[in-house]
């Protein structure tokens, strides 16, 4: 009984590319051997730690490279005097051939390398089959399909590693050109995953038609297009529309609602030191007073908008991109940075502006603490977590593993001595962290670390708190509770005087 | 199957590379059955129209068919009936020829290599990287003829082969049109006999098998008929005038105001003599245009003399121009 062609081939190939794909196999378990010793929470980095950044880094893509090119040009499609195109392979079958050996001497054992490392680390990988899936799209969409494409379109190695670092060239050329063009714009909502999308499907679809056809100058064309069409579509996207869309205006009792800050409160004069242009943009510190939060809750602004007039002029923004203003019960107002044009700035500075600021917030409301034990066996902890003291080290804190990522924003908090574990006497006070780790876009290794460690109080010297066997932590995890875009007018505003601006001994100095 | 009766048909295919045009518009019917020799020099188009008939290059205009099917369709099923082996091809050089025969099987209906291997004595175990160039093309040949396909398109497969392996590399394609032993011709199905498309620079070494021959000169098809007809036709016609008796004005051979008939090519004239190429002389008068379009002052003798193809190509590449034949 004949084997079905697909198997057929990836039998030949087998036979020929296994030194290569030895490599492969071994790279990943020496990765499964090195890639805990990063698990300790320990600043340090040993050799293993050191072996498994290579490895993760260097060795692993260049052999996945390699084992891609050698795997494509085996049945070459770029040239007229392979052999194969004279025998009776069916295109489809072909590609389906290098897909299974794909699909079997690089899909699996990375799966199997990131369910062996989610074991070894204590977790259950069975809790996160969403996640390990995921990875496997992204090494689709950020390794195999882009590398296999390159080979679609090449026919040797070599070529094949020079167009690789021709595409990288070519990638990081637009990607500069999209970043002169659109400066720190904001996306809209869901159109991250339509890139992915697009970024998997474009290569794809240029891959199988290369297999179909093997009109490599066509292929190369929509292979050099797929990058200048998602350009094309960030820049012409109606970002602000779709914002808008995206967010609704806040008008709910339980909304924040943002007023002006009280003139007194405003700075009148500018400081003397130099503003501080940066691509030449200028930051303008503008304060708004915020109020009626529930303090379950938390406003992170993801962009904002602004519309200056003054009398004969007038100044629209799109929405831009801001990073870290919380807006929440805890605080009476915010600064928000805006970003504006110099010549506008120069345009608007010297007279009194009406300022419409819009932002674009997601909403998080902390949920009721569950309250988990921290016993001196590895214990449990949200978000599929194992938490465990180090056997050679009781005194540092408790070291959690979480797979992919730690639950975020969640909040644990205890109620801790103030000196030592031993010390019954000890007063028991509460404290609080915030759990922020998350795994890279494609991280080889799922295991995150994060050390349960208390910091210390205030005015209680630099040791944290040690967090003591038998202590109930109470974790408060944050979820998503919708988009919400606030909106506040500002009248005769100075912004002058709101402007960041260099100390005289080069030192930033936001008024 | 095509009802046309033509293995190969092409009509107005072309291929230009920019501003080369590497292949001028060829209108080409090959029968099933012919052994069609395509010759000409080196980077005459020979290699190109072949691979434009596998699939291999993409044609800038016209279409061609192969059993019947369009080529810019052909399929992997159709490899199964069409084969294909080149000088230059590139083959899987890290196998051994039983693993590239074995691996080979696996795509075919039908598949025997078995009497190839003994035939051709070809070594198993040898890798393709360390085989012979004339081994190579053994191995390549065992490879096509093994699944007994219905149309065989060679490029240039003698090449650079000395003489023995090339008569043994003929022997085996001969084999599967006309079979020489009493044996196998008892046993062989003229129906299954392949149609054979094989290019060559080397007139002598398809003069012995082919049955039709067809001629690229720079990208351009001068004519492709049945070989029989083209040597039955062209005669080289020598025209002498006897030598003079002493001291008598030397005889004169003069040309009339009549223009010169279309089948004529390379006419040389000397005042005594004049030769030329006929292109059509099993069909035309070729004394009565002599008499329109010489005089002479005394009965010239006329020879008549036919033509090796080596002598005939060589006229057709001097004078650049088709005998004006149709298509076989």
């Amino acid at each position: 009984m004949a084997l079905p062609q697909p198997l057929h081939i990836a039998r030949k190939d087998l036979l020929h590319l296994w030194p290569e794909t030895l490599v492969v196999l071994l790279l990943f378990a020496a990765f499964c051997w090195a890639a805990p010793s990063g698990w300790s929470g320990s600043q340090y980095a040993g050799v293993a730690t050191l072996l498994a950044a290579f490895l993760k880094g260097f060795l692993m893509p260049i052999s996945w490279l390699v084992l891609i090119s050698r795997l494509i040009h085996d049945e070459p499609l770029v040239g007229d005097r392979q052999f194969w195109t004279s025998r009776p392979y069916h295109w489809a079958k072909l590609l389906a051939a290098k897909a299974i050996y794909l699909g079997v001497f690089l899909y699996v054992p990375f799966l199997l390398m990131q369910i062996f490392l989610l074991k070894r680390a204590g977790l259950y990988p069975t809790t996160v089959v969403p996640a390990l899936l995921h990875n496997l799209l992204l090494l689709t969409a950020i390794l195999v399909v882009p590398l296999t494409a390159i080979a679609a379109v090449t026919a040797t190695f070599a070529r094949m590693l020079l167009s690789t670092i021709g595409a990288m060239i070519y990638l990081l050329i637009v990607g500069l050109g999209l970043l002169y063009l659109i400066f720190r714009r904001m996306p809209p909502p869901g159109f991250e995953p339509l890139v992915l999308t697009l970024i998997v499907l474009l290569p794809l679809a240029a891959l199988i038609y290369q297999y179909a056809t093997r009109r490599t100058p066509i292929t190369r064309i929509l292979l050099l297009g797929t990058p200048l069409l998602i350009a094309l579509l960030l820049v012409i996207v109606p970002a602000t529309a779709l914002i808008r869309r995206a967010y609704p205006v806040a008008g709910a009792a339980s909304d924040p609602k943002l007023a002006p800050v009280p003139a007194q409160l405003l700075p009148k004069t500018a400081p003397t030191g130099a503003l501080q242009v940066l691509n030449n943009m200028v930051e303008v510190g503008i304060p708004v007073a915020t109020s009626g939060i529930d303090e379950q809750s938390n406003y992170t602004v993801k962009g904002y908008a602004v519309t200056l007039d003054a009398p004969g002029q007038h100044w629209v923004s799109p929405y831009l991109n801001e990073l870290g203003t919380e807006i929440n019960a805890y605080q009476p107002g915010v600064l928000v940075p805006v970003a504006l044009p110099l010549d506008v700035f120069n345009q608007f500075k010297s007279t009194p502006v009406d300022v419409h600021l819009s932002l674009a917030a997601d909403h998080l409301k902390l949920d009721s603490p569950t309250t988990w034990r921290a016993s001196a066996e590895p214990f449990s902890v949200p978000g599929h977590g194992r938490c465990s003291w180090a056997a050679d080290n009781p005194e540092a804190a408790p070291i959690c593993r979480f797979p992919f990522a730690a639950p975020q924003p969640d909040f644990v908090s205890a109620r801790l001595p103030a000196s030592s574990c031993g010390d019954p006497e000890s007063t028991r006070t509460p404290h609080q962290m915030n759990l922020v780790a998350g795994s890279s876009t494609l991280d080889f290794d799922p295991v995150v670390t994060v050390p349960l460690s208390f910091p210390a109080s205030r005015g209680a010297g630099p040791a944290p708190h040690p967090l003591c066997p038998g202590t109930p932590l109470a974790f408060s995890e944050a979820k998503a509770q919708g988009k919400v875009r606030l909106e506040v007018d500002l009248h005769g505003l100075q912004l002058d005087p709101l402007a960041a601006r260099f100390q005289e001994r080069g030192s930033p100095l936001r008024q | 199957m095509t009802g046309t009766g033509y293995a190969i048909e092409t009509h107005g295919l072309q291929k230009s590379y920019r501003h080369t045009e590497a292949l001028a518009p060829l209108t080409l019917s090959v029968p099933r059955g012919a052994v069609f020799a395509l010759v000409g020099h080196n980077g005459a188009g020979k290699t190109t129209l072949i691979k434009l008939l596998m699939n291999m290059i993409h044609p800038s205009s016209g279409t061609a068919t192969l059993l019947g099917r369009d080529i810019t369709h052909l399929t992997g099923e159709d490899f199964t009936r069409i084969a294909y082996a080149s000088e230059n091809q590139e083959l899987p050089d890290w196998m051994t020829v039983g693993q590239f025969l074995d691996y080979l099987r696996g795509f075919y209906p039908r598949w025997d290599h078995a009497a190839l291997v003994r035939q051709l004595e070809l070594p198993l175990n040898r890798k393709l990287k360390h085989l012979s160039r004339g081994m190579l093309m053994k191995a390549a040949l065992a490879s096509i003829l093994a699944f007994s396909p219905e149309i065989i398109l060679l490029d240039e497969p003698f090449s650079g082969l000395d003489p023995l392996v090339r008569d043994e590399l003929i022997e085996a394609l001969m084999s599967r049109v006309n079979p020489r032993s009493l044996a196998d011709q008892a046993a062989f199905d003229p129906a299954s006999r392949p149609t054979i498309l094989i290019s060559s620079h080397d007139l002598a070494e398809v003069e012995s098998f082919a049955t039709h021959i067809g001629f690229l000169h720079q990208g351009k098809l001068l004519f492709a008929e049945e070989l029989t007809t083209l040597t039955a036709r062209f005669r080289e016609v020598t025209l002498t005038l006897p030598p003079s008796a002493a001291g008598l004005a030397p005889a004169t051979l003069t040309r009339t105001s009549a223009p010169l008939p279309e089948s004529w090519l390379l006419l040389e004239q000397t005042p005594a003599a004049a030769r030329f190429v006929h292109i059509h002389a099993d069909s035309e008068p070729v004394n009565d245009q002599l008499a329109t379009v010489f005089t002479a002052t005394d009965t010239p003798s006329v020879q008549i003399a036919p033509m090796t193809l080596r002598a005939i190509f060589l006229a057709l590449a001097k004078s650049g121009r088709a005998p004006a034949a149709p298509s076989v």
